[in-house]
Protein backbone atom coordinates (compact mmCIF):
# COMPACT_ATOMS: atom_id res chain seq x y z
CA UNK A 1 0.00 0.00 0.00
CA UNK A 2 2.74 2.89 0.81
CA UNK A 3 4.62 1.59 -2.23
CA UNK A 4 1.62 2.32 -4.19
CA UNK A 5 0.85 5.62 -2.23
CA UNK A 6 4.52 6.51 -2.89
CA UNK A 7 4.53 5.79 -6.48
CA UNK A 8 0.92 7.54 -6.72
CA UNK A 9 2.30 10.79 -5.24
CA UNK A 10 5.21 10.35 -7.80
CA UNK A 11 2.70 10.44 -10.54
CA UNK A 12 1.19 13.72 -9.16
CA UNK A 13 2.17 16.35 -11.83
CA UNK A 14 0.25 19.30 -11.76
CA UNK A 15 -0.52 20.99 -14.80
CA UNK A 16 -0.94 24.72 -13.49
CA UNK A 17 1.01 27.86 -14.79
CA UNK A 18 4.44 28.00 -13.93
CA UNK A 19 4.97 31.73 -14.35
CA UNK A 20 1.32 32.71 -13.00
CA UNK A 21 2.38 33.72 -9.73
CA UNK A 22 5.40 36.28 -11.27
CA UNK A 23 3.01 37.61 -14.04
CA UNK A 24 0.44 38.65 -11.49
CA UNK A 25 1.53 41.58 -9.40
CA UNK A 26 -0.98 41.57 -7.09
CA UNK A 27 -2.42 39.08 -4.23
CA UNK A 28 -2.20 35.81 -4.42
CA UNK A 29 -4.70 33.50 -2.39
CA UNK A 30 -2.99 29.44 -2.65
CA UNK A 31 -6.01 26.35 -1.55
CA UNK A 32 -5.72 23.13 -0.55
CA UNK A 33 -8.49 21.67 -2.32
CA UNK A 34 -10.29 22.55 -5.84
CA UNK A 35 -13.48 22.59 -4.13
CA UNK A 36 -11.79 25.38 -1.33
CA UNK A 37 -10.05 26.73 -4.84
CA UNK A 38 -13.73 28.05 -6.07
CA UNK A 39 -14.83 29.12 -2.96
CA UNK A 40 -11.83 31.76 -2.83
CA UNK A 41 -12.41 32.65 -6.64
CA UNK A 42 -15.57 33.58 -5.98
CA UNK A 43 -14.62 35.74 -3.24
CA UNK A 44 -11.44 37.06 -4.55
CA UNK A 45 -12.79 37.73 -7.99
CA UNK A 46 -10.04 39.23 -10.56
CA UNK A 47 -8.49 40.81 -7.26
CA UNK A 48 -6.02 37.51 -6.73
CA UNK A 49 -4.45 34.84 -7.93
CA UNK A 50 -5.86 31.89 -6.93
CA UNK A 51 -4.17 28.75 -6.85
CA UNK A 52 -5.22 25.23 -5.78
CA UNK A 53 -2.62 22.46 -4.67
CA UNK A 54 -4.38 19.23 -5.03
CA UNK A 55 -5.81 18.72 -9.02
CA UNK A 56 -9.36 17.86 -10.16
CA UNK A 57 -9.82 14.01 -9.54
CA UNK A 58 -6.96 13.49 -6.08
CA UNK A 59 -7.28 12.36 -3.39
CA UNK A 60 -6.98 15.26 -1.01
CA UNK A 61 -6.18 12.54 1.87
CA UNK A 62 -3.10 11.67 0.02
CA UNK A 63 -1.69 14.24 -2.03
CA UNK A 64 1.81 14.87 -1.97
CA UNK A 65 3.06 18.97 -2.48
CA UNK A 66 5.63 19.58 -4.76
CA UNK A 67 8.50 21.91 -3.97
CA UNK A 68 7.12 24.62 -6.08
CA UNK A 69 3.99 24.25 -4.97
CA UNK A 70 5.39 25.07 -0.75
CA UNK A 71 7.11 27.81 -2.37
CA UNK A 72 3.97 28.81 -3.25
CA UNK A 73 2.52 28.64 0.19
CA UNK A 74 5.52 30.61 1.60
CA UNK A 75 5.02 33.51 -0.73
CA UNK A 76 1.02 33.77 -0.48
CA UNK A 77 -1.14 36.42 1.02
CA UNK A 78 -3.32 33.78 2.58
CA UNK A 79 -3.52 30.12 2.83
CA UNK A 80 -6.90 28.45 2.79
CA UNK A 81 -6.94 24.81 3.80
CA UNK A 82 -9.82 22.58 5.12
CA UNK A 83 -7.96 21.39 8.36
CA UNK A 84 -8.99 18.51 10.45
CA UNK A 85 -6.58 16.33 8.93
CA UNK A 86 -8.46 16.52 5.86
CA UNK A 87 -5.08 16.78 3.97
CA UNK A 88 -2.49 14.48 5.78
CA UNK A 89 -0.10 13.99 3.85
CA UNK A 90 0.33 17.80 3.45
CA UNK A 91 -0.25 18.77 7.48
CA UNK A 92 3.94 18.64 7.89
CA UNK A 93 4.62 21.31 5.20
CA UNK A 94 1.59 23.66 5.79
CA UNK A 95 2.61 23.71 9.72
CA UNK A 96 6.03 24.60 8.87
CA UNK A 97 5.22 26.90 6.42
CA UNK A 98 3.16 28.17 9.26
CA UNK A 99 6.00 28.98 11.63
CA UNK A 100 7.57 30.49 8.87
CA UNK A 101 5.08 32.99 8.94
CA UNK A 102 2.66 31.88 6.11
CA UNK A 103 -0.68 33.33 6.71
CA UNK A 104 -2.85 30.13 6.96
CA UNK A 105 -6.40 29.83 7.33
CA UNK A 106 -7.91 26.02 8.15
CA UNK A 107 -11.88 27.04 7.83
CA UNK A 108 -13.19 23.82 8.74
CA UNK A 109 -12.37 23.92 12.46
CA UNK A 110 -14.52 27.21 12.69
CA UNK A 111 -17.36 26.20 10.97
CA UNK A 112 -18.54 24.92 14.05
CA UNK A 113 -17.48 20.93 13.00
CA UNK A 114 -19.67 17.67 13.23
CA UNK A 115 -18.25 14.80 16.01
CA UNK A 116 -17.34 11.47 14.89
CA UNK A 117 -16.31 8.48 16.63
CA UNK A 118 -13.01 8.98 15.24
CA UNK A 119 -12.74 12.51 16.14
CA UNK A 120 -13.96 15.91 14.27
CA UNK A 121 -15.08 15.46 10.45
CA UNK A 122 -13.76 16.90 8.13
CA UNK A 123 -16.00 16.98 5.00
CA UNK A 124 -17.68 20.25 5.81
CA UNK A 125 -18.33 21.86 2.21
CA UNK A 126 -21.24 19.54 1.60
CA UNK A 127 -23.14 21.84 3.28
CA UNK A 128 -24.07 24.58 1.59
CA UNK A 129 -24.64 26.81 4.86
CA UNK A 130 -21.36 26.52 6.47
CA UNK A 131 -19.46 27.24 3.26
CA UNK A 132 -21.38 30.48 3.25
CA UNK A 133 -19.58 31.25 6.77
CA UNK A 134 -16.46 30.04 5.09
CA UNK A 135 -16.63 32.92 2.39
CA UNK A 136 -17.42 35.40 4.45
CA UNK A 137 -14.51 33.96 6.86
CA UNK A 138 -12.12 33.85 3.74
CA UNK A 139 -12.81 37.17 3.31
CA UNK A 140 -12.46 38.71 7.08
CA UNK A 141 -9.14 37.30 6.35
CA UNK A 142 -8.21 38.85 2.85
CA UNK A 143 -9.90 42.39 4.26
CA UNK A 144 -6.88 41.92 6.68
CA UNK A 145 -4.31 41.25 4.03
CA UNK A 146 -5.41 44.67 1.88
CA UNK A 147 -8.45 46.43 3.24
CA UNK A 148 -8.43 48.78 0.52
CA UNK A 149 -10.84 45.98 -1.48
CA UNK A 150 -14.44 45.21 -0.60
CA UNK A 151 -14.36 41.51 -0.36
CA UNK A 152 -17.35 40.82 2.05
CA UNK A 153 -19.80 41.98 -0.53
CA UNK A 154 -18.88 39.43 -3.19
CA UNK A 155 -18.68 36.97 -0.08
CA UNK A 156 -22.34 38.16 0.35
CA UNK A 157 -23.34 37.69 -3.12
CA UNK A 158 -21.74 34.46 -2.91
CA UNK A 159 -23.27 33.49 0.51
CA UNK A 160 -26.75 33.52 -1.15
CA UNK A 161 -25.85 32.10 -4.09
CA UNK A 162 -24.99 28.93 -1.59
CA UNK A 163 -28.05 29.67 0.15
CA UNK A 164 -30.43 29.49 -2.99
CA UNK A 165 -28.26 26.25 -3.39
CA UNK A 166 -29.41 24.74 -0.40
CA UNK A 167 -33.22 25.33 -1.12
CA UNK A 168 -32.86 24.00 -4.28
CA UNK A 169 -31.08 20.91 -2.74
CA UNK A 170 -34.24 20.72 -0.60
CA UNK A 171 -36.59 20.42 -3.52
CA UNK A 172 -34.30 18.65 -5.03
CA UNK A 173 -34.46 15.71 -2.16
CA UNK A 174 -38.27 16.11 -1.49
CA UNK A 175 -38.07 13.16 -4.52
CA UNK A 176 -36.84 11.23 -1.48
CA UNK A 177 -39.55 9.51 0.47
CA UNK A 178 -38.90 10.17 4.27
CA UNK A 179 -38.33 6.48 4.84
CA UNK A 180 -35.40 5.87 2.14
CA UNK A 181 -33.25 8.28 3.46
CA UNK A 182 -30.40 5.96 4.89
CA UNK A 183 -26.95 6.54 3.29
CA UNK A 184 -24.18 4.32 2.53
CA UNK A 185 -21.39 5.72 1.93
CA UNK A 186 -17.69 4.54 0.57
CA UNK A 187 -16.10 6.40 3.50
CA UNK A 188 -17.39 8.74 5.92
CA UNK A 189 -17.73 11.81 4.31
CA UNK A 190 -21.62 12.52 3.91
CA UNK A 191 -22.19 13.51 7.46
CA UNK A 192 -23.04 16.92 6.93
CA UNK A 193 -25.16 16.69 4.21
CA UNK A 194 -27.24 13.87 6.17
CA UNK A 195 -27.25 16.27 9.20
CA UNK A 196 -28.44 19.06 7.08
CA UNK A 197 -30.98 17.21 4.64
CA UNK A 198 -32.50 14.89 7.16
CA UNK A 199 -30.71 11.71 6.01
CA UNK A 200 -29.43 9.06 8.15
CA UNK A 201 -25.21 7.42 7.59
CA UNK A 202 -26.21 3.82 7.99
CA UNK A 203 -23.42 2.04 6.79
CA UNK A 204 -20.29 3.26 6.01
CA UNK A 205 -17.39 0.80 3.47
CA UNK A 206 -13.66 1.74 4.30
CA UNK A 207 -13.58 2.47 8.16
CA UNK A 208 -11.19 4.46 9.65
CA UNK A 209 -11.84 8.10 8.60
CA UNK A 210 -9.75 8.26 6.72
CA UNK A 211 -9.39 6.72 3.04
CA UNK A 212 -6.42 4.64 3.54
CA UNK A 213 -8.14 2.55 5.62
CA UNK A 214 -9.21 -0.99 4.31
CA UNK A 215 -11.82 -2.73 5.66
CA UNK A 216 -12.67 -6.34 7.62
CA UNK A 217 -15.02 -8.70 5.93
CA UNK A 218 -16.70 -9.28 9.65
CA UNK A 219 -17.95 -5.49 8.50
CA UNK A 220 -18.77 -5.99 5.20
CA UNK A 221 -20.59 -9.05 5.85
CA UNK A 222 -22.28 -6.82 8.77
CA UNK A 223 -23.27 -4.15 6.11
CA UNK A 224 -24.55 -6.44 3.61
CA UNK A 225 -26.97 -7.31 6.16
CA UNK A 226 -28.08 -3.75 7.28
CA UNK A 227 -28.62 -3.15 3.80
CA UNK A 228 -30.48 -6.17 2.82
CA UNK A 229 -32.61 -5.15 6.23
CA UNK A 230 -33.30 -1.64 5.51
CA UNK A 231 -33.70 -2.51 1.74
CA UNK A 232 -30.75 0.32 0.47
CA UNK A 233 -30.72 1.04 -2.86
CA UNK A 234 -27.60 2.66 -3.80
CA UNK A 235 -24.23 2.91 -2.19
CA UNK A 236 -22.12 6.37 -2.62
CA UNK A 237 -19.31 6.27 -3.79
CA UNK A 238 -17.04 8.86 -5.08
CA UNK A 239 -15.10 9.87 -7.81
CA UNK A 240 -11.55 10.20 -6.01
CA UNK A 241 -11.47 6.85 -5.00
CA UNK A 242 -11.54 3.26 -6.47
CA UNK A 243 -15.02 1.85 -5.38
CA UNK A 244 -14.30 -2.39 -6.22
CA UNK A 245 -14.88 -2.96 -2.46
CA UNK A 246 -18.22 -1.02 -2.32
CA UNK A 247 -19.60 -2.76 -5.95
CA UNK A 248 -18.46 -6.10 -4.20
CA UNK A 249 -20.68 -5.42 -1.16
CA UNK A 250 -23.52 -4.11 -3.55
CA UNK A 251 -23.05 -7.89 -5.60
CA UNK A 252 -23.40 -9.59 -2.75
CA UNK A 253 -26.70 -7.56 -1.19
CA UNK A 254 -29.69 -9.52 -2.57
CA UNK A 255 -31.72 -7.36 -4.02
CA UNK A 256 -30.49 -4.91 -6.64
CA UNK A 257 -28.08 -2.24 -5.05
CA UNK A 258 -26.76 0.83 -7.62
CA UNK A 259 -23.30 1.96 -6.54
CA UNK A 260 -23.30 5.84 -7.56
CA UNK A 261 -20.06 7.92 -7.76
CA UNK A 262 -20.75 11.57 -6.04
CA UNK A 263 -18.36 14.06 -6.40
CA UNK A 264 -16.80 14.18 -2.33
CA UNK A 265 -12.91 15.07 -2.27
CA UNK A 266 -12.69 17.08 -5.60
CA UNK A 267 -14.76 19.21 -8.35
CA UNK A 268 -15.13 17.32 -11.37
CA UNK A 269 -13.78 18.67 -14.49
CA UNK A 270 -14.79 21.59 -16.35
CA UNK A 271 -17.88 20.46 -18.70
CA UNK A 272 -18.70 17.61 -16.15
CA UNK A 273 -21.33 20.17 -14.49
CA UNK A 274 -19.58 19.84 -11.02
CA UNK A 275 -16.70 22.32 -11.51
CA UNK A 276 -17.99 24.78 -9.36
CA UNK A 277 -18.89 24.03 -5.67
CA UNK A 278 -22.44 24.92 -6.50
CA UNK A 279 -22.83 22.93 -9.18
CA UNK A 280 -21.23 19.81 -7.66
CA UNK A 281 -23.73 20.24 -4.45
CA UNK A 282 -26.85 20.27 -7.16
CA UNK A 283 -25.20 17.19 -9.05
CA UNK A 284 -24.54 15.42 -5.98
CA UNK A 285 -28.11 15.58 -4.92
CA UNK A 286 -29.56 14.83 -7.98
CA UNK A 287 -27.85 11.71 -7.85
CA UNK A 288 -29.05 10.98 -4.38
CA UNK A 289 -32.49 11.66 -5.76
CA UNK A 290 -32.25 9.33 -8.47
CA UNK A 291 -31.08 6.71 -6.57
CA UNK A 292 -33.33 6.76 -3.76
CA UNK A 293 -36.18 8.66 -4.99
CA UNK B 1 23.25 29.61 -11.86
CA UNK B 2 19.90 31.46 -10.67
CA UNK B 3 18.14 28.61 -12.00
CA UNK B 4 20.31 26.06 -9.42
CA UNK B 5 20.29 28.93 -6.25
CA UNK B 6 16.32 30.43 -6.64
CA UNK B 7 14.97 27.27 -5.15
CA UNK B 8 16.93 27.87 -1.83
CA UNK B 9 15.53 31.04 -1.16
CA UNK B 10 13.12 29.79 0.94
CA UNK B 11 13.22 28.54 4.28
CA UNK B 12 11.79 25.39 4.05
CA UNK B 13 13.87 24.31 0.74
CA UNK B 14 17.06 24.86 3.31
CA UNK B 15 15.37 23.18 5.74
CA UNK B 16 14.69 19.89 3.88
CA UNK B 17 18.32 20.49 1.84
CA UNK B 18 19.77 20.20 5.69
CA UNK B 19 17.33 17.44 6.62
CA UNK B 20 18.06 15.11 3.65
CA UNK B 21 21.26 15.51 3.87
CA UNK B 22 21.94 14.26 6.93
CA UNK B 23 20.07 11.18 5.94
CA UNK B 24 21.60 10.84 3.03
CA UNK B 25 25.07 11.45 5.02
CA UNK B 26 23.72 8.46 7.65
CA UNK B 27 22.04 6.26 5.08
CA UNK B 28 25.01 6.47 2.80
CA UNK B 29 27.55 5.00 5.84
CA UNK B 30 24.74 2.31 6.95
CA UNK B 31 23.68 1.87 2.82
CA UNK B 32 27.14 0.52 2.07
CA UNK B 33 27.27 -2.38 4.09
CA UNK B 34 23.82 -3.07 3.09
CA UNK B 35 24.51 -3.33 -0.41
CA UNK B 36 28.07 -5.32 0.19
CA UNK B 37 26.66 -7.73 2.28
CA UNK B 38 23.38 -7.99 0.04
CA UNK B 39 21.14 -7.02 2.46
CA UNK B 40 18.81 -4.72 0.50
CA UNK B 41 15.59 -6.74 1.16
CA UNK B 42 16.25 -6.58 4.21
CA UNK B 43 16.16 -2.77 4.24
CA UNK B 44 12.94 -2.28 2.71
CA UNK B 45 11.43 -4.72 4.79
CA UNK B 46 12.45 -2.99 8.01
CA UNK B 47 11.17 0.35 6.33
CA UNK B 48 7.89 -0.93 5.33
CA UNK B 49 7.96 -3.11 8.96
CA UNK B 50 8.49 -0.52 11.03
CA UNK B 51 4.74 0.58 10.21
CA UNK B 52 3.01 -1.35 13.33
CA UNK B 53 5.15 -0.13 15.75
CA UNK B 54 4.21 3.72 14.65
CA UNK B 55 0.27 2.38 14.37
CA UNK B 56 0.71 1.37 17.97
CA UNK B 57 2.52 4.38 18.66
CA UNK B 58 -0.59 6.78 17.59
CA UNK B 59 -3.16 4.56 19.04
CA UNK B 60 -1.34 3.88 22.77
CA UNK B 61 -0.06 7.16 22.62
CA UNK B 62 3.75 6.63 23.20
CA UNK B 63 6.60 7.87 21.34
CA UNK B 64 6.63 6.89 17.54
CA UNK B 65 10.52 6.49 17.24
CA UNK B 66 10.00 3.78 20.73
CA UNK B 67 7.34 1.97 18.58
CA UNK B 68 9.15 1.61 15.45
CA UNK B 69 12.39 0.27 17.34
CA UNK B 70 10.24 -2.50 18.95
CA UNK B 71 8.51 -3.37 15.49
CA UNK B 72 11.85 -3.61 13.99
CA UNK B 73 13.10 -5.81 17.25
CA UNK B 74 10.19 -7.76 16.69
CA UNK B 75 10.82 -8.21 13.13
CA UNK B 76 14.43 -9.22 13.02
CA UNK B 77 14.00 -11.53 16.03
CA UNK B 78 11.49 -13.07 14.01
CA UNK B 79 13.76 -13.47 10.59
CA UNK B 80 16.58 -14.71 13.10
CA UNK B 81 14.20 -17.09 14.60
CA UNK B 82 12.99 -18.66 10.69
CA UNK B 83 16.76 -18.20 9.76
CA UNK B 84 17.82 -20.72 12.31
CA UNK B 85 15.02 -22.88 12.82
CA UNK B 86 14.86 -23.88 9.30
CA UNK B 87 16.63 -24.83 6.49
CA UNK B 88 15.21 -22.04 4.09
CA UNK B 89 17.74 -19.15 2.68
CA UNK B 90 17.13 -15.85 4.82
CA UNK B 91 15.24 -13.97 1.98
CA UNK B 92 12.28 -16.72 3.02
CA UNK B 93 11.71 -15.19 6.68
CA UNK B 94 12.35 -11.75 5.47
CA UNK B 95 9.30 -12.37 3.25
CA UNK B 96 7.02 -13.74 5.98
CA UNK B 97 7.99 -10.59 8.51
CA UNK B 98 7.63 -8.06 5.76
CA UNK B 99 4.32 -9.07 4.86
CA UNK B 100 3.56 -10.04 8.47
CA UNK B 101 4.16 -6.77 9.89
CA UNK B 102 2.94 -4.37 6.95
CA UNK B 103 0.23 -6.83 7.44
CA UNK B 104 -0.38 -5.91 10.80
CA UNK B 105 0.08 -2.30 10.23
CA UNK B 106 -3.18 -2.14 7.66
CA UNK B 107 -4.85 -3.74 10.25
CA UNK B 108 -3.53 -0.93 13.14
CA UNK B 109 -4.42 1.62 10.69
CA UNK B 110 -7.89 0.52 10.02
CA UNK B 111 -9.10 0.89 13.65
CA UNK B 112 -6.89 4.22 14.08
CA UNK B 113 -8.89 6.94 14.45
CA UNK B 114 -7.23 8.82 11.90
CA UNK B 115 -8.89 12.44 11.49
CA UNK B 116 -5.96 13.06 13.32
CA UNK B 117 -4.11 12.64 10.23
CA UNK B 118 -0.77 11.94 12.36
CA UNK B 119 0.10 8.46 11.30
CA UNK B 120 0.02 9.15 7.62
CA UNK B 121 1.67 12.59 8.18
CA UNK B 122 4.40 10.19 9.54
CA UNK B 123 4.78 7.23 7.86
CA UNK B 124 4.71 9.61 4.64
CA UNK B 125 6.62 12.39 6.66
CA UNK B 126 7.50 15.03 4.27
CA UNK B 127 11.45 16.14 3.51
CA UNK B 128 9.56 19.43 2.69
CA UNK B 129 8.00 19.92 6.50
CA UNK B 130 11.10 19.66 8.15
CA UNK B 131 11.43 21.42 11.34
CA UNK B 132 14.54 22.61 13.24
CA UNK B 133 14.02 20.11 15.78
CA UNK B 134 13.60 17.11 13.22
CA UNK B 135 17.46 18.42 11.86
CA UNK B 136 18.46 18.30 15.50
CA UNK B 137 17.44 14.77 16.43
CA UNK B 138 18.15 13.63 12.82
CA UNK B 139 22.26 14.71 13.37
CA UNK B 140 22.29 13.11 16.91
CA UNK B 141 21.13 10.17 14.73
CA UNK B 142 23.88 10.37 12.33
CA UNK B 143 27.00 11.64 14.83
CA UNK B 144 25.72 8.08 16.56
CA UNK B 145 26.42 5.74 13.19
CA UNK B 146 29.34 7.63 12.38
CA UNK B 147 31.07 6.95 15.82
CA UNK B 148 29.67 3.32 15.70
CA UNK B 149 31.00 3.11 11.97
CA UNK B 150 34.40 3.87 12.61
CA UNK B 151 34.66 1.94 16.03
CA UNK B 152 33.27 -1.11 14.94
CA UNK B 153 34.44 -0.65 11.04
CA UNK B 154 37.10 -3.68 11.18
CA UNK B 155 34.28 -5.71 13.11
CA UNK B 156 31.97 -4.89 10.31
CA UNK B 157 34.94 -5.31 7.68
CA UNK B 158 35.62 -8.67 8.85
CA UNK B 159 32.22 -9.66 8.72
CA UNK B 160 31.26 -8.56 4.96
CA UNK B 161 34.34 -10.35 3.65
CA UNK B 162 35.41 -13.37 5.31
CA UNK B 163 32.28 -14.36 7.83
CA UNK B 164 33.76 -18.05 8.36
CA UNK B 165 36.93 -16.97 9.78
CA UNK B 166 35.49 -13.61 11.42
CA UNK B 167 36.37 -16.17 15.22
CA UNK B 168 39.86 -17.01 13.66
CA UNK B 169 41.19 -13.55 13.73
CA UNK B 170 39.45 -13.11 17.30
CA UNK B 171 36.22 -10.96 16.31
CA UNK B 172 32.86 -11.92 17.27
CA UNK B 173 30.87 -12.05 14.48
CA UNK B 174 27.66 -12.64 15.98
CA UNK B 175 28.37 -9.40 17.95
CA UNK B 176 29.52 -7.64 14.64
CA UNK B 177 26.12 -8.51 12.84
CA UNK B 178 23.81 -7.48 15.71
CA UNK B 179 25.74 -3.75 16.30
CA UNK B 180 25.47 -3.94 11.83
CA UNK B 181 21.44 -4.72 12.44
CA UNK B 182 21.36 -2.35 15.06
CA UNK B 183 22.70 0.42 13.25
CA UNK B 184 20.88 -0.03 9.84
CA UNK B 185 17.69 0.44 12.21
CA UNK B 186 18.95 3.61 13.60
CA UNK B 187 19.76 4.65 9.93
CA UNK B 188 15.99 3.64 8.81
CA UNK B 189 14.06 4.66 12.17
CA UNK B 190 16.48 7.95 12.67
CA UNK B 191 15.22 9.54 9.57
CA UNK B 192 12.10 7.95 7.91
CA UNK B 193 9.97 10.20 10.23
CA UNK B 194 11.86 13.46 8.42
CA UNK B 195 11.78 12.50 5.17
CA UNK B 196 9.51 9.57 4.65
CA UNK B 197 9.97 6.10 3.71
CA UNK B 198 10.17 6.16 0.38
CA UNK B 199 13.37 8.25 0.54
CA UNK B 200 14.59 6.33 3.01
CA UNK B 201 14.32 4.01 0.60
CA UNK B 202 15.94 5.74 -2.43
CA UNK B 203 18.80 6.84 0.12
CA UNK B 204 19.90 3.66 1.51
CA UNK B 205 20.30 1.42 -1.39
CA UNK B 206 20.65 4.18 -4.72
CA UNK B 207 23.77 6.13 -3.73
CA UNK B 208 25.88 3.16 -1.72
CA UNK B 209 24.89 0.95 -5.28
CA UNK B 210 26.13 3.60 -7.41
CA UNK B 211 29.43 4.65 -5.71
CA UNK B 212 30.35 0.94 -5.35
CA UNK B 213 30.13 0.90 -9.38
CA UNK B 214 32.89 3.64 -9.21
CA UNK B 215 35.01 2.58 -5.86
CA UNK B 216 36.49 -0.41 -4.81
CA UNK B 217 37.43 0.34 -1.01
CA UNK B 218 34.66 0.96 1.66
CA UNK B 219 35.51 4.06 3.55
CA UNK B 220 35.83 5.69 -0.11
CA UNK B 221 32.85 4.11 -0.83
CA UNK B 222 31.13 5.79 2.13
CA UNK B 223 32.13 9.02 1.47
CA UNK B 224 31.28 8.73 -2.58
CA UNK B 225 27.58 7.55 -0.87
CA UNK B 226 27.20 10.38 0.98
CA UNK B 227 28.26 12.67 -1.55
CA UNK B 228 26.09 11.35 -4.31
CA UNK B 229 23.19 11.04 -1.74
CA UNK B 230 23.28 14.62 -1.00
CA UNK B 231 23.60 16.01 -4.26
CA UNK B 232 20.75 13.74 -5.15
CA UNK B 233 18.91 15.64 -2.25
CA UNK B 234 19.60 19.04 -3.56
CA UNK B 235 19.36 18.07 -7.44
CA UNK B 236 15.42 16.65 -6.21
CA UNK B 237 14.68 19.49 -4.54
CA UNK B 238 15.59 21.62 -7.59
CA UNK B 239 14.00 19.24 -10.50
CA UNK B 240 10.80 19.63 -7.41
CA UNK B 241 10.63 23.29 -7.60
CA UNK B 242 11.10 23.88 -10.90
CA UNK B 243 9.40 20.80 -12.83
CA UNK B 244 6.48 21.05 -9.47
CA UNK B 245 6.92 17.17 -9.08
CA UNK B 246 6.21 15.89 -5.71
CA UNK B 247 9.14 16.42 -2.80
CA UNK B 248 10.48 13.43 -1.61
CA UNK B 249 8.89 11.25 -4.38
CA UNK B 250 11.40 13.34 -6.47
CA UNK B 251 14.52 12.88 -3.84
CA UNK B 252 13.97 9.46 -3.82
CA UNK B 253 14.20 8.67 -7.65
CA UNK B 254 17.14 10.60 -8.19
CA UNK B 255 20.14 8.56 -7.05
CA UNK B 256 18.13 5.61 -9.02
CA UNK B 257 18.12 7.35 -12.20
CA UNK B 258 22.00 8.23 -11.32
CA UNK B 259 22.88 4.47 -10.98
CA UNK B 260 21.37 3.26 -14.22
CA UNK B 261 23.24 6.24 -15.85
CA UNK B 262 26.49 5.60 -14.28
CA UNK B 263 26.30 2.08 -14.73
CA UNK B 264 25.33 2.76 -18.79
CA UNK B 265 28.67 5.16 -18.86
CA UNK B 266 30.70 2.30 -17.34
CA UNK B 267 29.33 -0.09 -20.04
CA UNK B 268 30.10 1.97 -22.66
CA UNK B 269 33.65 2.95 -21.40
CA UNK B 270 34.39 -0.36 -20.66
CA UNK B 271 33.55 -1.25 -24.49
CA UNK B 272 35.13 1.31 -25.97
CA UNK B 273 38.35 0.72 -23.59
CA UNK B 274 38.64 -2.78 -24.98
CA UNK B 275 37.77 -2.74 -28.90
CA UNK B 276 39.56 -5.76 -29.30
CA UNK B 277 37.79 -8.42 -26.96
CA UNK B 278 35.41 -9.91 -30.05
CA UNK B 279 37.20 -13.11 -31.23
CA UNK B 280 39.50 -13.06 -33.93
Amino acid sequence: MILIIGAMSLLVLTACGDDEIEANHGLTVVATTTILGDLVRNVVGADATVEVLVPIGADPHDYQASSRQVAQINRASLVVANGLGLEEALIDVIQAAERDGANVLEIAPLLDPISLESGLDPHVWLDPGRMAKAARLVAEEMAKVDASIDWSSRAETYAIELDNTHREIESILDAVPEDSKKLVANHDSLGYFAAVYGFEVVGIVIPGGSTLGAPSSSELAKLVGVIEEERIDAIFAETTEASEVAASVAAEVGHEVEVVDLYTGSLGESGSGADTLIGMLLINAELIAGALG
Amino acid sequence: MEWLTEPFEFAFQQRALIGGSLAAVGLALVGTWVVIRGMSFLGDALVHGVVPGIALAILLDFNVMIGAVLAAVVMLAGINLVHRQTTFSEDTGIGLLFVGMLGVGVILISRTPSYSGSLTAILFGDVLGVTIGDIRVLALVVVVILVVSVLLYRHFLVLAFNEQKAQLFGFRPRFAQAALLGLITLGIVGSFQTVGTLLVLGLLVGPPATAALIVRRVPIMMVTAAVIGVMSVAAGLIISYHFDTAGSATMAVVPIVLFFVVLTIKNVAARSGRPATAPS
